[in-house]
């Protein structure tokens, strides 16, 4: 056993290699409470079921890191019933029309619903963070979110027409079974979001908010080629989109686009995931970068979401991987003549690196078992 | 004979409610928030039961702080730590409240910004009011950490805090706390053992209270900033061969076994090492010590004017002028140095500042290893005050610690 002064002697030895690294070995060790807020909470419901159809609605939970504990009410439509979820059983609880969800560490929950023989109804729901402390509130629901409404109509197609198997001019590796679909909004109240979902596009939502209340509105998507007229936008173009919101009158209309694209453009491209973006062409101030942001992913594909300001000519652009470019040019090519060289091992002085880690690591175990020992007194002198 | 019937009943009544006031016949337990089964831990089935009411707005239901702090109760907790007494402790929930039985704790939990509100209970005496001005109006708990009275015990059960910090160390005359932890655990209260006054202790000891308190990113700061230095310093003493000699007294020939760790840290070999109480005055000569140092306890520190050292000059010429050590080298070259109880391990009324005794005993032992270019403990211990104690003490017009500095 090391008395407590040769635990000193042999910390000193260490030192100098414990220097640089012990912050390291510090960082980490404990689980901060650093709780990173819910983004938000996104319904994806089919916008047309048929009559009496059974169908499925998903609420996506977007969030930087686990844990996680979020509440969800949610108010299905008049005539539209409740069914089931696959979700926990003593983690909701169906009260009328209202369905409550205690959502703990997971991201995703799904549950069934019974559409009528006819009719429409909104889908609306509301949120809470139960992980994020702040200061006390004698309140109700003052810190609440929405999540957009979701409009289902029954029958014929649903909410809008989807025009399938119109494929885009110029085809691409990849080419949606869809290509070009409308969805029509009858009420959209001012300030208000509404989502709709598409299938087997591009895009596989768009949520909308108008300034004022509009009704019988109307949003066609489309995959289209660039018209000359247009300018190139910055880096490589994966597609071009139109979104048009139809028959709004003179209201302003801001919205969401989440949209996918595939792992294999990605990958055959080189492109840097993290420099995929939505560009939003206008006529006056041309090709305008739309903040994007990565939502998830699947096995094909990785989804993105971006805001815009209004709704017009847009593109999938990404930059490429500029470390990989430059690794795979900086690649030697072996010459089909050449003689191999003997190899000579790398001398401790020409190559520090390993060895110094190697003793830096070993010795920092060391500075763990003896320096970070407890249990030492200090008596009263 | 009624009449002494009656003060016999009356005594033995008294007798029995003294008993009854220091005997836990009532554990206070622990009771965690949204725990509705008893065993401290919040499961997802006892969440969800209270989210569900308070999103459906059913009658009778949670507010959302009430739920939010069950929530986060189930996702942070239980906590885990090895106390300083090799104990392993679990923390439920939260701590909102806490007393502290020794001045190192109250300075510990200001490291990590810990509210003061959290602290209930505090030693009643050993705080210096210049370190500690804010804690005049927090309950006092008793005076020594390691001989807590049963008035002091019944104190603290009334207190109803989640955690008492009890040291882990030895106190005076060698006493332990572990009489105060038994009494207290008798009583269903969560007892942790930290002491936090030795260099090489104090990080981890930091780092487990910043768990426990939800204070990881404070504790982290403090850690990398203290062991920056403690470094900084090891990094050239550990490639010294010759150690200097160093004699350290706290009393007349009494010496602690304590101090050899920072003496060696600093380059120095105690030449008592490993000795512990009084030693024979003729054995010093004996070891030829090149450098003496002097423990003092002083209340005053922060209090007296930065030029006022009147107090430590006295010690050290009394130190000076005796005559059986006039002969050695330490006395010849005036390589006597004193160094008071705020910066040392001088239990109980030290502090956290065992890295400021360790500069001046660096500088002190080798000058040539430490210009103040490299290392200056004023100007640490003036960053310690300000950035990990949030004090507004002027270290150049307030606070005598060591004489002579250089």
């Amino acid at each position: 056993m090391m008395g407590k002064s040769g635990k000193w002697k042999g910390l000193m030895l260490l030192s100098l290699f414990v220097l640089l690294a012990a912050t390291v070995l510090l960082v980490g060790t404990a689980t901060a409470v650093t709780h990173t807020e819910v983004e938000g909470v996104t319904r994806y419901a089919p916008a047309g079921p048929a009559a009496d159809e059974e169908f499925e609605v998903t609420l996506r939970i977007s969030y930087s890191e686990l844990p996680l504990v979020v509440g969800i009410v949610e108010t299905i439509p008049e005539g539209f019933r409740f069914v089931s979820t696959t979700h926990p059983s003593d983690q909701y609880e169906v009260s009328g029309q209202k369905v409550a969800f205690a959502v703990i560490d997971e991201t995703e929950i799904t549950y069934r619903v019974k559409a009528p023989s006819s009719g429409e109804g909104t889908f609306t729901g509301e949120w809470v963070d139960l992980l994020v402390l702040s200061p006390k509130l004698e309140e109700g629901k003052e810190r609440w979110e929405t999540i957009a409404d979701t409009i289902v109509i029954v029958g014929g197609g649903g909410a809008g027409t989807i025009d399938e198997g119109v494929t885009a001019p110029t085809p691409t590796p990849f080419v949606p079974a869809v290509t070009k679909a409308s969805r029509s909004i009858p009420v959209m109240e001012a300030g208000k979001e509404v989502a709709m979902v598409f299938e087997d596009m591009d895009v596989s939502m768009i949520a909308l908010k108008a300034d004022k209340n509009v009704s019988d509105a109307k949003v066609v998507v489309e995959r289209v080629e660039k018209s000359v007229e247009i300018p190139e936008p910055s880096g490589i173009g994966y597609i071009y989109l139109d979104v048009e919101v139809e028959n709004a009158g003179d209201a302003k209309i801001e919205g969401r686009i989440e949209f996918k694209v595939p792992k294999s453009w990605i990958a055959d491209n080189s492109i840097d995931e993290a420099t995929v973006t939505l560009s939003r062409y206008d006529k006056d101030d041309g090709w305008g970068v739309l903040a994007t942001s990565k939502t998830g992913e699947d096995a094909d594909f990785a989804y993105f979401e971006a805001d815009t300001p209004g709704f017009s000519t847009f593109a999938v652009t990404g930059e490429k991987n500029e470390e990989a470019v430059e690794a795979a040019a900086a690649t030697p090519t072996p010459a089909a003549t050449s003689t191999p060289s003997p190899t000579t091992p790398p001398s401790s002085e020409e190559v520090p690196g390993f060895e110094a880690i190697f003793a830096t690591v070993s010795l920092l175990i060391v500075y763990t078992v003896m320096f970070r020992k407890k249990g030492k007194g200090g008596d009263m002198k | 004979m009624r009449k002494i019937l009656g003060i016999v009943l009356v005594t033995v009544l008294l007798a029995s409610a003294g008993l009854l006031a220091v005997t836990p016949a009532t554990a206070q337990g622990i009771i965690v928030p949204g725990d509705k089964n008893e065993d401290k831990i919040v499961s997802e089935e006892e969440l969800a039961s209270v989210i569900i009411p308070y999103m459906l707005g059913e009658p009778e239901h949670l507010g959302l702080d009430e739920v939010r702090e069950i929530a986060h109760i189930h996702a942070y907790y239980p906590r885990t730590i090895t106390d300083s007494a090799d104990r392993e402790v679990t923390i439920y929930k939260p701590i909102k409240r806490v007393v502290c039985t020794l001045a190192h704790h109250i300075e510990a939990l200001r490291i990590i910004k810990v509210s003061k509100d959290t602290i209930v209970g505090v030693p009643s005496s050993s705080l210096d009011p210049d370190f500690f001005p804010e804690f005049d109006d927090v309950q006092g708990i008793g005076h020594l950490a390691w001989d807590l009275s049963s008035s002091d015990i019944e104190m603290i059960v009334a207190l109803e805090p989640d955690v008492v910090l009890l040291p882990a160390a030895t106190g005076p005359w060698h006493t332990t706390a572990d009489d105060e932890q038994e009494k207290l655990e008798a009583f269903g209260i969560t007892v942790i053992r930290f002491t936090f006054n030795q260099v090489e202790t104090i990080p981890e000891e930091i780092e487990e209270s910043g768990y426990i308190f939800e204070k990881e990113d404070e504790a982290e700061e403090f850690i990398d900033w203290h062991d920056d230095i403690l470094n900084s310093i090891l990094e050239k003493t550990s490639r010294i061969e010759n150690k200097t000699k160093v004699y350290s007294e706290h009393s007349d020939y009494e010496v602690s076994k304590a101090d050899d760790d920072i003496i060696a840290a600093a380059g120095g070999k105690d030449v008592f090492e490993g000795k512990e109480n009084e030693i024979e005055k003729e054995a010093v000569p004996l070891k030829n010590p090149v450098i003496i140092l002097r423990a003092v306890y002083r209340e005053e520190g922060y209090g007296l004017d930065a030029d006022d050292t009147a107090a430590l000059e006295e010690v050290r010429d009394y130190i000076l002028d005796k005559e059986e050590l006039k002969d050695e080298p330490a006395v010849e070259n005036e390589s006597v140095y004193i160094v008071t109880s705020h910066v040392w391990t001088f239990l109980p009324y030290s502090g956290c500042r065992p890295l400021i005794g360790l500069c001046y005993l660096a500088k002190w032992f080798h000058p040539e290893l430490f210009p103040d270019t490299e290392l200056d403990p004023k100007a640490i211990h003036q960053e310690y005050l300000t950035r990990f104690q949030g004090l507004n003490i002027d270290l150049d017009e307030k606070g005598v610690f060591v004489y002579p500095e250089e």
